[in-house]
């Protein structure tokens, strides 16, 4: 229905609109049975009988089409929440009667209802009509005839997965969504409809959004929107480079998929984010295209944006990757095109200080000009998004901007752009890792586990570079010399973000972590306390792959043992981070002072060294000079990771 | 002692064979209250918690949520109608910024879809015709049926300036102007 309103809703008008709205009221696809006569009846249970013979409820494009997973009982569950998706009061637990109900409401009557039975359930329909080889005539209506209209004007050519990478400011971002493109016969990429799948919400109050959002307590619709309104947001609005995942598909399987896609149109399911979240639910429409594949039981740890590329890569459905780089990347790349002086001069141009006019007699090389115009152009851009420009000034330098760059060649320096490592050649975001060392207590062995999903130090292929999220991370460790086992650490959040400054970005760079570890103590013990840190600061790159950051903020550690419950620490942070190929170096110092309760300070240097052997496992190498109190003491370890 | 437990409960909920965070956050929020730390600390466990993921979640398109849909919208439907009907109102100008101009009931009638793309895309598109070639100017040249594809992005970029007359022209002009152009 939206993809009839979107391409006809010239010639459709208010008509489609008060349709639609007549639907989201949650008015029934098709009034109750009515059976005109004994003929239906014998028809219907003959059907019955045969889909009984024929065992169709166990057939796993059932199963699929109605998202039927396998409970704990041996049973059945759909994931589909929405009453209005089942016919059988039943049907979210029982395939059978659901099939049953299904074959019933086909031959309800088409009078005074929007959308029939067979229309709504399409892909159902399709599937039974080819199974039990119903007689259409036998039946009131045949959804088909909408159907295949419907299927014209959309005619679809190409299906594409999108992954918005992650985006410098926010590391959270490296999380990522997923949406589905499909393109019509003929059309463009820009005016694709895509896909989405998203939480419905009205809350405002954030902490309960994400409780909610936890606990599955919203509703998850899909939504379509073009493409290029959704580059926009991402490219544009949020700096993400947009990663392109084209699906072979033949046209058997995209007229599967549509068909699912109209089924699923409106039906809410209850929205996780950990696992039942807008990238998982997206796959269900490749299943019903691609049954074979099985792809939404692919996952085992909670399904992450990213998993799901890598899924669509191993069942090699994937036919080609297309790069498109976010309105930062593009700025960056110009830069790198261009030396100090001419940067500046487009800075001072984009910021008001001085005409275009002289842009020759800066440098006589047309394609610089040309780079140089390009990035004034998305610079300004970048300004507008950032809100540091008025209106009124983006308007008349971006046209002077664009004038200039008229009189130039036809030479486009961004089609030279490189293409970074995909986000499906990323490391895994499980990591299993084996530590020894020696510690403050002792010679020690830890074993660590994370959920998810980016340290500074993993290999940063595929990810931005020196940024961190992690989501669940334990150690435990096992002391050889008094024989004792205690966790070490178990990080709820972990986050740092550094993005580099410099005289055309400014970010702020910061730190949050929380969760329980390890705190010395004066007694030269560990404790066990509840911590949460956070640090503001900057960073910038001092070369193309050395960054330096500085930080300051606070650390803070309870436990009732404590003076005051607590141990507060202020102080600050700094080091450089180094990556050559397969290496990566960190070199770091902090000072840490307590003023309250027990006065102590503490002080630690150290390097940690990181070699990446294969994308599923890397090495590492740590030490550090620690002093706090009245004593001091070395840190070191070694440690393999694999992730998976 | 107290650190054993804690392990082995931790730990246990690891083996879960679909491990989930949620779970580990409530199992640890129940340890913490049963091992007697300080009831603040809980509090303050999960204020914190609250605190970074809704941060977290909150400013970017983590999953799902930076396109959260609003009520009342309740979707697609309305998110769709205001897509389309951005921009017929004819004032679209140079602007990144989205959905500015609203629903107009009735509006949509008459709506030529080179209207709303060109209003939609003001800056994309100003940028390729001035570059002579690009994917904006190429959807254009689809969304006007053009046929020869090449001819006319090469009218275009000559005609810029007649295209894009002054800061202030709107779509409705440019669109006007590249018929005139194109004709």
């Amino acid at each position: 229905m939206i993809f009839k309103h979107f391409i006809t809703n010239v010639k459709y008008g208010l008509r489609a609109v008060l349709v639609l709205l007549i639907i989201l009221r949650g008015i029934s696809y098709g009034a109750d049975t009515t059976l005109s006569g004994d003929d239906n009846n014998r028809y219907i249970s003959e059907l019955i009988t045969k889909s009984k013979e024929l065992k169709l409820a166990d057939d796993p494009y059932w199963h699929i089409i109605l998202h039927y997973k396998k409970n704990i009982t041996g049973g059945f569950t759909s994931q589909v929440d929405d009453p209005a998706f089942f016919f059988a009061k039943k049907g979210k637990h029982n395939p059978e009667a659901e099939l049953e109900e299904t074959i019933r409401s086909f031959f309800r009557s088409k009078e005074n209802v929007i959308m029939h039975p067979t229309e709504k359930f399409s892909a159902r329909y399709a599937w039974l009509k080819e199974k039990l080889e119903i007689d259409t005539a036998k039946i009131p209506y045949d959804g088909d005839t909408w159907f295949s209209q419907f299927y014209k004007e959309i005619n679809p050519s190409t299906v594409t997965l999108v992954f918005p990478a992650g985006f410098m400011n926010n590391p959270a971002s490296m999380y990522g969504h997923t949406l589905l493109l499909v393109e019509s016969e003929g059309g463009s990429r820009l005016l694709a409809k895509s896909l989405n799948y998203a939480a419905a919400t009205d809350d405002a109050l954030l902490p309960l959004f994400v409780y909610k959002g936890l606990l599955g307590l919203y509703k998850g619709y899909y939504s379509f929107l073009p493409y290029y309104q959704k580059i926009r947001e991402y490219s544009d609005t949020e700096q993400r480079d947009l990663w392109e995942y084209e699906i072979a598909m033949t046209p058997e399987e995209k007229e599967r998929m549509v068909r699912h896609v109209v089924e699923m149109e409106n039906i809410y399911s209850d929205y996780y984010f950990i696992d039942e979240n807008c990238s998982y639910s997206l796959l269900f429409l490749i299943e019903a295209a691609k049954p074979e594949t099985g792809i939404t039981d692919y996952f085992w740890w909670g399904v992450e944006p990213v998993d799901t590329l890598r899924a669509a890569q191993d069942k090699k459905i994937v036919s080609r990757r297309v790069f498109r780089p976010s309105l930062y990347s593009k700025i960056q790349f110009f830069r790198s095109k261009l030396n100090k002086k001419e940067q500046n001069f487009v800075l001072g141009f984009c910021k008001g200080e001085h005409e275009l006019s002289d842009i020759e007699s800066l440098t006589g090389d047309e394609e610089k000009n040309i780079i140089m115009c390009d990035l004034a152009t998305d610079y300004l851009k970048f300004m507008a998004v950032k809100k540091d420009i008025s209106q009124e000034d983006y308007r008349s330098r971006f046209m002077a901007v664009l004038t200039k760059r008229n009189s130039m060649g036809k030479y486009d320096p961004i089609k030279d752009i490189p293409e970074p490592v995909a986000p499906d050649e990323s490391h895994e975001s499980r990591r299993f890792a084996v530590e020894t060392g020696h510690s403050l207590e002792g010679v020690y062995s830890q074993f660590a586990y994370r959920q998810s999903c980016h340290e500074i130090m993993d290999p940063d292929d595929g990810y931005n570079m020196n940024s961190q999220i992690v989501f669940g991370n334990i150690q435990g460790r096992y002391y050889y010399d008094d024989k004792r086992f205690v966790l070490q650490r178990f990080d709820i959040v972990d986050l740092v973000s550094l993005p580099p400054s410099d005289s055309f970005f400014m970010n702020p760079c910061y730190v949050l972590n929380t969760g329980l570890i390890q705190n010395i103590s004066e007694s030269e013990k560990e404790t066990l306390a509840f911590h949460l840190k956070g640090n503001a600061g900057l960073s910038t790159l001092l070369a193309e792959k050395v960054q330096i950051y500085f930080f300051a903020g606070v650390k803070s550690y309870f436990n009732p043992d404590y003076d005051n419950n607590s141990d507060i620490l202020a102080g600050g942070e700094t080091g450089i981070l180094t990556i050559l190929g397969p290496w990566k170096n960190h070199i770091y110092a902090s000072a840490y002072h307590a003023e309250f309760g027990e006065k102590h300070t503490r002080l630690s240097a150290g390097l940690s060294e990181r070699i990446k052997i294969t994308n599923s496992v890397s090495v590492l190498a740590d030490y550090s000079y620690n002093k706090d109190y009245s004593f001091n003491w070395h840190e070191f370890s070694g440690k393999i990771n694999f992730y998976f | 002692m107290q650190i054993k437990i804690l392990n082995y409960k931790i730990f246990s909920n690891i083996l879960i064979k679909k491990i989930d965070i949620l779970k580990i956050i409530i199992n640890y929020i129940i340890i913490i209250k049963q091992e007697g730390l300080m009831k603040k600390s809980v509090v303050i466990l999960a204020l914190c918690f609250t605190f970074v993921a809704s941060n977290v979640f909150a400013n970017n398109a983590g999953i799902g949520i930076g396109t959260v849909l609003l009520k009342g919208k309740q979707g697609k439907l309305m998110e769709l109608v205001a897509t389309c009907l951005n921009g017929i109102c004819g004032n679209g100008t140079f602007a990144i910024t989205t959905g500015t101009l609203g629903y107009k009931e009735g509006a949509v009638i008459g709506v030529n879809i080179v209207d709303v793309y060109v209003a939609e895309n003001m800056d994309s598109l100003a940028n390729d015709i001035a570059k002579g070639d690009g994917e904006y100017v190429d959807t254009l040249a689809h969304l006007m049926k053009v046929e020869n594809k090449d001819a006319f992005k090469d009218k275009l970029h000559k005609n810029f300036n007649n295209i894009y007359t002054s800061k202030d022209v709107t779509s409705k002009d440019v669109v006007a102007n590249i018929n005139k152009v194109n004709s």
